[in-house]
């Protein structure tokens, strides 16, 4: 699925003229498409703990207090279980722009940033292949393995970034592969990305995505390229961020790990192992 | 016109919502003037002064109701409009809704929090800030008039369950981005602000914010925390929570010049720091606020930018006359007396430089003079002028009287907790007492040192604009318009 | 590593706030969770000793030590012995509810017991002659059943022939601590409600000649029984425990049904002793109250404690006991109760409140477990919501929920447990206690059952004698 283009919208909220107006925390990433002039949008999709705005060069999510905290969300204060997308439908109309969201009667204005969590910097990297060691076991141990196809080209990509051979179009391969709203190839992909980024090989990351950029907004959806584009400069889930803090030796990785595996159906997992990818150095 | 007194016992209401009853019931038809507020010695002050009858036997747990209408019905109206004002919040619906919690530790216990605010008048600020210590929570005193043999038993208190007591009197803070109190909208960044003062923590906030830098968390610690007494107590655990806070790169103090001894422990415990702190300690013959953000930029590695300016096109001839500040921040107001007085000599002030240059209650005196209309004495019982600015909008309007003012200079600070609009108030007495002066063939000019962000609700250049029509020259530094200020007075 | 401040500056922030509505409004523009506080002041003229009370450093831990002895308590019925066996009374001296009070002081409910239990005890032969004795006070001593740790519900008027529960602490020992309580009557004309007529002596010897030797023989055969578990089941089976016990009892019943039965005493008299227990909906009190005041007496004597300890009424004074503060009793003039009344009494017919039974409260449950009792609030023509109301702002002045016992429809959230002075003087919230209302008129008996709160002066007054024993501030 590609990004839909979206006309210019000329302002205002569309849908009815009754809006319940509540405040949002925003991601500073957010920052120019919300500051910037009111623009046309979709909602790409619209669950009970977040909806998806689809901007045509880029993705917000709203996002309920106990909701999933992705690094382009905007945060409620309602929980899912007060229904405060109850009114958005995918497809809607919306405007994103001039401070504010709208889509049906749903209007947020946001009143505080903030940016997203980092892991503290890698300490003792001579333990680095111990933790990751540690990660590997305990989801062999939790069965949480990667479907087939993912698997084999996961494997053929790590082996390039171990310098083994060369295969310049295994990052590429993964791109998009799958199925859902996030397919576990990006997931993956995210997950080496942050890894490379936050575990000391930075121009890894660079020219990984640098390889891989061009063809992301063609070959998934509009939602996973804008949460690889964040993991591609270093932003992610605060659980993935927490697991990077265990491999990066300041807490245990375990309890890291289980609360990453909690995330979505497989997601967790496969970030998980894109992770442990990125953190296998050569 | 016929004036009715009630004092309602004991049904309490915070000084806010107060302010607000009186405006709407002020608004009605048939109502000539009317003043709802709790019996405080100085509301009551207030009632006398307005020409209503004094009521006996009123104590500040009382509810004052003055009306003056001109016939029952209107009379009636007010009261109706009162009770409309008055109503309680709207609870949830249902048998199994909560009843509101009673005390901050009920409060803390039905949802998780990560901080208490208490901004209950002062007399009761201690039971509910050790209460909320008691359940887990930091907790920021808003209120002030807590003595201060009980601030250093919260801070203490707070001390031994590694919580962080923000004030007594501490109007500014932004935790993990929520701004508390008075507090302008910041993106998130790198400096991290242990302030001792309210309105010199959001100057140094919008400064950096107008050099695009953001601020990591502002850590209030009430403005006596540097006093020989509480000794820093607040302030040393802030710097060590900023120095582990990996948001921060760069964490500055905001404060008056503290005692020699403070300073010796605030200066060491920085200097064992890991990050670079740089100390804004307001007083005469140091940096202003303005030059010390210059420096924290240039720590973060950094250009200081022009600082904005909304100054309107009028050309600027020292006149004759004498500079007259009024001011809502008592630090803005602080950092102009120090820079007026460098260059002019003494001024005149409710928080004077020197004992020997006090106001007396009157607030009035010949030659320079400036006013802090934030100070405890002037906000007993009442809203902070940030919220109601009418104690300074009238001031202002008698400048515009006073034959010997030449230059009015003000400050308007934006953000969270501050009136809606305050250049809408503003901007038509500016006008009145500019049209004043000129009809007595006076020219007085008007300086607004404009303290906000563009991301406030009020919008920073809307603000300006709106200040700039009205004939004011604006500027975003206070230092700056000061020195503008003192630059149109003509010395002697 | 722990971050500094509890994670404070890398938390998502959110508030409880107390005071300006407007600096929450900021917060809620701001999407930052916030609790907001319904604030008003604290009781007038309590403030200087409010923040003494609240300064004194040993009241928080001072709190949870007796907080965690009283909830640490598991209260069992281990015997059933006369009273001047157990607490040594002698022929002349009487317990009575409430704090201290003497014959010319005492309400009409409270003297129409007392008389009775002269008939009762045989110092007089005609309630005139037992007035004449009281008045004239010569060999009588009259003391408060808290003194004794005994309590007593109404007039609570315990004399030496009568029997008494004896509860103990399942993990005290043959040394632990116990607390005592008389037999329950039954209702309407009965000794506790200030009646004296010939059918109430008479129904009080079958308690000392028959009940209580078959349920002493009863208890020692079954050997202890768990109120503490009765208590909690019966929450959960619409009780509160102080103005309904109907599962309370029917459950003790159940426990101890096959002991009674094999106890050896004649069918007839087992019969009439079950016939009487399983008709008496009240007949648990006496042992619920007993199992309170246990549970109560082991948080006594904590310094700078401000938890409430007992409070109980004799018809004319409230009086309220604390932690902290030692036996001093702390009183005011008791209330006459808002409720219903019995056939064609009125409000002007009911004594002011009367009885050890708010031991009940004391403890979190009676008015405090309302919630778990929607029926109780008929008592004053209120809906369903009413109970959970009450039950809400009852945690509003405790210190505790109670670990097991708890009230169903709040999701089975643990009773409010505790009361704390400074709680109830900030708030202004006084404690919610059910009860019966007596005929002021000696002789009469039982009127009504209703609602009724302490006066306020009982907890103004403890507040200063807390902060006339916290130490000196430092540096002041």
């Amino acid at each position: 699925m590609t990004a839909l283009e979206n006309p210019p919208f000329p302002g205002g909220c569309p849908g009815p003229a009754v809006a319940t107006t509540v405040a949002g925390a925003a991601s500073r990433r957010l920052k120019d498409v919300i500051d910037g002039p009111v623009r046309g949008a979709t909602v790409r999709a619209a669950f009970p703990s977040a909806v998806y705005l689809d901007t045509g060069s880029g993705v917000v999510a709203v996002v309920a207090r106990d909701g999933l905290r992705l690094p382009i969300s905007v945060l409620v204060t309602a929980t899912s279980n007060r229904s405060p997308f109850a009114a958005v439908r995918a497809g809607d109309p919306a405007t994103v722009g001039g401070g504010r969201l709208c889509a049906r009667e749903l209007e947020v204005t946001v009143g505080r940033w903030w940016n997203p969590p980092r892991p503290p910097a890698l300490v003792r990297p001579e333990h680095l292949p111990a933790r990751a060691a540690r990660l590997a076991r305990l989801l062999s141990a939790r069965r949480r393995t990667l479907c087939y196809p993912v698997a084999m080209r996961l494997n053929r990509l790590g082996g390039a970034l171990r310098g083994r051979h060369n295969t310049e179009d295994a990052p590429a391969a993964l791109v998009g592969l799958g199925e859902g709203l996030t397919p576990a190839g990006d997931d993956v992909l995210a997950g080496v990305l942050l890894a490379l980024r936050h575990l000391g090989r930075p121009e890894c990351a660079d020219l990984l995505w640098a390889s891989i950029s061009d063809e992301v907004p063609r070959r998934t959806t509009a939602l996973s390229a804008a949460l690889l584009a964040a993991a591609a400069a270093g932003d992610a889930l605060p659980q993935v961020v927490d697991l990077l803090a265990a491999l990066a030796g300041h807490r245990p990785v375990e309890p890291a790990l289980d609360r990453l595996l909690a995330v979505g159906s497989t997601s967790g997992s496969d970030i998980a192992h894109g992770l442990l990818a990125g953190a296998t150095g050569p | 016109m016929t004036d009715s007194v009630e004092v309602r016992r004991g049904a309490y209401h915070d000084s806010v919502s107060l302010m607000q009853a009186s405006r709407t019931v002020a608004q009605v038809p048939g109502v000539g003037a009317a003043l709802v507020a709790m019996a405080t010695g100085l509301n009551i002050e207030l009632l006398t002064g307005m020409g209503f009858a004094t009521p006996e036997d009123a104590g500040p747990n009382d509810l004052l109701v003055a009306v003056r209408a001109e016939d029952d019905a209107a009379h009636q109206s007010a009261l109706a409009a009162l009770a409309a004002a008055l109503l309680p919040r709207p609870a949830a619906p249902g048998a199994l809704a909560e009843q509101p919690a009673r005390t901050a530790g009920s409060a803390a216990a039905r949802r998780p929090a990560t901080l208490a605010m208490v901004s209950v008048p002062g007399r009761y600020a201690f039971a509910e800030a050790m209460d909320a210590l008691e359940a887990g929570l930091s907790v920021l005193v808003f209120s002030d008039g807590v003595p201060v043999a009980h601030e250093v038993l919260l801070k203490d208190a707070a001390a031994r369950r590694d919580l962080l007591v923000m004030g007594p009197d501490c109007g500014t803070a932004i935790v993990a981005g929520a701004g508390l109190g008075f507090a302008n909208v910041v993106v998130p960044g790198p400096i991290g602000i242990v302030a001792a003062s309210g309105t010199g923590a959001q100057q140094v906030c919008c400064l950096l914010d107008a050099a695009g830098v953001g601020v990591s968390h502002v850590l209030g610690v009430g403005g006596r925390d540097l006093s020989i007494e509480v000794a820093a107590r607040s302030t040393l655990q802030a710097l060590a929570a900023l120095d582990a806070d990996p948001a921060t790169e760069v964490i500055v103090v905001v404060s008056k010049p503290p005692a020699p001894e403070v300073a010796d422990r605030v200066r060491a415990a920085a200097g064992a720091l890991g990050k670079p702190v740089v100390l804004c300690l307001l007083g005469p013959g140091l940096p202003d606020l303005s030059a010390a953000v210059a420096e924290v930029l240039r720590a973060a590695g950094r250009e200081a930018p022009a600082w904005p300016r909304w100054a309107p096109p009028s050309p600027h001839e020292p006149r004759t006359g004498s500079l007259r500040g009024l001011f809502c921040g008592g630090t803005l107001c602080d950092e102009a007396m120090i820079i007026a007085a460098d260059a002019l000599g003494p001024v005149a002030s409710n928080i004077p430089l020197r004992p020997e240059w006090a106001l007396d209650a009157s607030l009035r005196a010949p030659g320079h003079l400036m006013i802090d209309f934030g100070e405890d004495t002037l906000t007993a019982g009442r809203p902070h002028p940030m919220i109601d600015p009418s104690l300074r909008t009238e001031r202002l309007l008698a400048e515009g009287d006073e034959p010997g003012s030449a230059v009015v200079l003000l400050d308007v600070v934006l953000g969270y907790g501050a009136a809606a609009d305050p250049a809408g108030d503003l901007a038509p007495a500016i006008t009145a007492a500019r049209a004043t002066a000129t009809a007595a063939d006076r020219d007085l000019a008007v300086v607004v040192s404009l303290c906000g962000t563009e991301a406030d609700p009020q919008g920073r250049d809307r603000q300006a604009t709106a200040l700039a029509a009205a004939g004011a020259a604006v500027f975003g530094s206070n230092a700056e318009a000061a020195r503008h200020a003192v630059s149109l007075v003509r010395r002697r | 590593m722990t971050a500094p401040l509890h994670g404070l500056l890398a938390s998502e922030p959110a508030v409880a706030a107390a005071g300006i509505d407007l600096l929450a409004d900021a917060l809620d523009a701001q999407a930052v969770p916030v609790e907001r506080v319904d604030w008003r002041p604290p009781l007038a003229g309590s403030e200087a000793a409010l923040d003494r009370v609240m300064a004194d450093p040993r009241r928080a831990a001072g709190n949870r030590t007796a907080l965690d002895r009283v909830l640490a308590v598991s209260p069992c019925l281990v015997d059933v012995r006369p009273a001047t066996d157990v607490l040594g009374l002698q022929p002349g001296h009487f317990l009575h509810a409430g704090p201290p009070i003497n014959w010319a002081r005492a309400s009409g409910p409270l003297r129409g017991a007392l008389i009775g239990a002269a008939l009762l005890e045989g110092l007089a032969g005609s309630p005139e002659e037992a007035t004449a004795l009281m008045e004239s006070g010569e060999g009588i001593t009259l003391e408060p059943c808290h003194a004794h740790r005994t309590v007593g519900p109404m007039a609570g008027v315990v004399s030496p022939s009568m029997w008494m529960f004896e509860v103990a602490d399942a993990d005290g020992g043959p040394d632990g601590a116990r607390s005592f309580c008389s037999l329950n009557e039954g209702l309407g004309k009965v000794l506790r409600y200030g009646a004296f007529g010939p059918e109430v002596l008479e129904r009080l010897r079958w308690l000392s000649q028959v009940l209580g030797p078959l349920l002493q023989t009863c208890v020692r055969s079954h050997g202890p029984v768990d109120l503490g578990a009765i208590i909690a089941q019966m929450l959960q089976m619409g009780d509160e425990g102080h103005n309904r016990n109907r599962a309370g009892t029917l459950l003790w019943l159940r426990e101890v049904l096959p002991d009674l039965i094999d106890s050896g005493a004649p069918p007839a008299d087992v019969a009439a002793a079950v016939g009487f227990i399983a008709g008496n909906d009240h007949f648990f009190l006496n042992l619920g109250m007993p199992a309170c005041k246990l549970a109560l007496d082991a948080g006594r004597d904590v310094p700078g404690s401000t938890l409430v300890v007992a409070m109980a009424r004799n018809g004319t004074d409230f009086g309220i006991q604390v932690s902290g503060t030692g036996d001093a009793w702390f009183t005011g003039p008791a209330q006459v109760p808002e409720g219903l009344f019995l056939g064609g009494f009125g409000p002007d017919d009911a004594n002011p409140d009367i009885g050890d039974s708010a031991i009940t409260e004391t403890a979190g449950i009676g008015g405090f477990a309302m919630a778990a009792a929607p029926a109780i609030v008929r008592f004053v023509g209120g809906e369903v919501a009413d109970a959970l109301a009450a039950t809400r702002s009852m945690y509003e002045i405790t210190l505790a929920e109670h670990p097991s016992y708890q009230v169903p429809i709040m999701s089975f959230r643990g009773t409010p447990t505790g009361v704390d002075v400074t709680k109830v003087i900030r708030t202004g919230i006084l404690p919610q206690i059910n009860t019966g209302m007596a005929g002021k008129v000696a002789g009469t008996g039982q009127v009504g059952a209703g609602l009724v709160n302490p006066p306020v002066e009982c907890f103004t007054a403890a507040l200063a004698a807390l902060a006339a024993a916290a130490p000196p501030l430092a540096g002041s």
